[in-house]
């Protein structure tokens, strides 16, 4: 039995963690998550990251927006980086994904042939208006044909109702936010942070390195299926349109102000690619 | 080469793995469905199907399959006699058997 100091208490820990004085408390219980699951132990500096990121998602008011969200980042496993920011969400279903297919600076890496995690999120359980769901890319999908679903649902090819971050032919990227507006965007090869939010019924803003904007698009309902990374869902059928892009983070949840998370990620990324250099 | 060539050599390193794809029958594909329905795994192997009727997974999964591996559990329940029903070809190979996919 191992003891750790947390804050002013002293508890027992299966790992024998010792965590910083003064972590926010859903941070130190994301971090006790993470290290049971790894089975050991994270650095004080990765645990310091995390603490960052979870303060600053409070300050923002973005926390209690998200509703399935992963850090696939800083843990020293894939088990470790799949557990749920909070304990609330959902945990994702990896489907194929090995450990050499993760990295704790650059996260975790698809194939665009077999490989996607299952939210267990179901793409109707936030508001038909009011849902955003985004990614942090630090490798884009970079195969030759056809269409690569980033993360998100489609029906294709059925009414053309989608949630979706997709390519193209690689430099296409094309965005679709509960409605069937098919507008093509020119992603460019930047990596980083994008995403999508819809809080109304008329249209959906978008982000991306270098670029946002507002698309006109009616929304429609989301079906009953789950919300898919690396992958979209087409319901009935399951995976579809496979990405090889590597990331380190997703989210789905309510409107948000996607500036606000971009920034809070990307300094995330940028605290663990200094505390594991 | 078929699955059963390389028990000698498993767990294969992640690095010889990703060469690698698997390719097998309906039949084999539903006994996996079956068994991790009997024995559910917290990473699934799950295959994909291909243009000519069959299905396929990244024989990386082959770097999981010891006893403390991502996919050990699963890889224990298989039956190894009919590891040679299961084709071992290279991944640009089995690539090339999955759909190229354009809904748009």
């Amino acid at each position: 039995m191992f003891i750790g100091v947390k804050g002013l208490s002293v508890v027992g820990s299966a790992v024998g963690n010792i965590s910083g004085p003064g972590y926010d408390s859903d941070a130190e219980a994301y971090i006790d998550a993470v290290e049971s699951a790894d089975g050991e132990a994270l650095e004080t500096e990765v645990k310091e990251a995390y603490n960052n990121f979870f303060v600053g998602l409070k300050d923002d008011g973005l926390l209690a927006d998200l509703s399935a969200c992963c850090l696939l980042l800083g843990a020293r496993t894939i088990a470790g980086a799949l557990t749920p920011l909070v304990p609330s969400m959902p945990t994702p279903t990896n489907n194929n994904f090995v450990s050499g297919d993760y990295s704790r600076t650059t996260g975790l890496k698809g194939d665009a042939s077999t490989k996607y995690l299952d939210t267990n999120l179901l793409a109707n359980a936030d508001g038909q208006d009011d849902f955003h769901l985004s990614v942090y890319e630090t490798e884009l999908h970079n195969t030759g044909g056809g269409t690569a679903g980033i993360l998100g649902y489609t029906d294709f090819p059925g009414s053309s109702n989608a949630a979706q971050i997709v390519y193209r032919y690689n430099s296409l990227f094309i965005q679709r936010a509960k409605d069937n507006n098919s507008t093509q965007l020119n992603r460019g090869t930047v990596t980083g942070y994008s995403g999508i939010v819809r809080s109304n019924s008329a249209n959906f803003d978008y982000r991306y390195p270098g670029g946002t904007g507002t698309i006109t698009g009616t929304s429609t309902p989301a079906p009953s299926a789950n919300m898919f990374v690396f992958a979209n869902n087409l319901p009935g059928t399951g995976a579809y349109i496979r990405a090889n892009c590597r990331a380190t983070f997703y989210s789905f949840g309510a409107a948000i102000t996607l500036a606000d998370l971009d920034s809070r990620v990307s300094t995330l990324v940028t605290e663990i690619g200094a505390a594991l250099p | 080469m078929t699955l059963e060539d390389l028990i000698p050599d498993l767990p294969l390193s992640y690095a010889q793995g990703t060469t690698y794809g698997l390719v097998f029958a309906i039949d084999l594909k539903m006994r996996l469905d079956e068994i991790q329905q009997e024995h559910p795994p917290v990473n699934y192997a799950t295959p994909v199907a291909t243009t000519d009727g069959r299905y396929v997974l990244h024989g990386d999964l082959l770097s999981e399959v010891g006893p403390n591996g991502m996919f050990g559990g699963t890889f224990s329940y298989l039956d190894q006699s009919r590891f040679n029903e299961v084709e071992v070809i290279d991944w640009s190979a089995a690539q090339a058997l999955l759909p190229v996919i354009d809904p748009i």
